[in-house]
């Protein structure tokens, strides 16, 4: 009851006090213990950012609004297993981490900065210039307005820290052992 | 050319090992790393970092574990290895 009452949601992280202590006081097995699986769930969600960037090209306007729907669905599941995989910690705010815990946090926080400047550049270069070179007939800035890559750059701002996160935390060791 | 992108996205500084003889000492005296973490308030896992080395602890962080292992700062964390039985 009290537990309750203290839930404390912060919006700024989109998450709340007791989500955060339950999945750092976590000890139950799990595949995201393993650095490994950490590492391909990145890979997979990048492929379905990229996906979702690509569906740009689809002319087929019903396949395009499908497949849109399935893409966006994967990729925030696989946003909320990104940050399962690395016990919030990529979005929990100071007051519940501890000092090592944050200097994690804010060292992916500058490798998901420089990340975003490439996947920024990359979408910008592929995206624009190939409407200026290719899609001329076409006015990019009504076409790229609410479109699959500016959705998908969103999601790569959301995913990038606990992305980054889970590729180079390593494996934890089992919990018996770490805690005696 | 992607491990050479792959090395400038995610370069980081190598930091200078601090060694400590926190498992030592918290042996001797019983303690689990859940009990030390509890007492100077961090993560057990965090513990388990220091111990291997592989975190250097902020000032503070060193000075609650010397007061709860009862031990001189100085005799517990160095920048020079320990030499062994000492």
């Amino acid at each position: 009851m009290t537990e309750k009452k203290d839930n404390k949601f912060y919006w700024s992280a989109g998450v709340s006090k007791n989500e955060v202590i339950k999945s750092l006081n976590d000890n139950g097995p799990s595949v995201y213990r393993n650095q490994f699986n950490r590492q391909a769930l990145v890979l997979v969600t990048i492929v379905c950012l990229i996906g979702l960037s690509l569906l740009f090209f689809i002319s087929q306007p019903k396949l395009k609004s499908y497949l849109e729907i399935v893409f966006l669905a994967i990729v925030l599941l696989l946003y909320f297993q990104l940050r399962k995989s690395v016990r919030n910690v990529a979005d929990a705010p100071d007051e519940l981490l501890d000092e090592r815990q944050i200097s994690i946090r804010n060292a992916g926080y500058l490798h998901a900065y420089r990340w975003l400047s490439a996947v920024g550049l990359v979408h910008a270069i592929v995206f624009i210039v190939i409407f200026e070179l290719f899609l001329d007939h076409l006015n990019w800035a009504e076409n790229l307005k609410f479109s699959q890559p500016i959705i998908a750059i969103c999601m790569w701002v959301a995913c990038l820290p606990s992305m980054v996160l889970a590729w180079q935390l390593p494996t934890e060791q089992s919990i018996p052992e770490e805690s005696k | 050319m992607l491990c050479s992108i792959y090395t400038i996205f995610m370069s980081r500084n190598e930091e200078i090992p601090v060694y400590n003889r926190i498992a030592e000492q918290r042996e001797q005296m019983g303690m689990s790393r859940q009990q030390l973490a509890e007492s100077v308030g961090v993560h057990y896992q965090t513990i388990g970092y220091l111990e291997r080395g592989e975190y250097s602890p902020s000032l503070v962080l060193a000075m609650r574990i010397s007061e709860v292992l009862g031990k001189d700062i100085q005799s517990l964390f160095s920048i020079q290895p320990f030499a062994k039985g000492k």
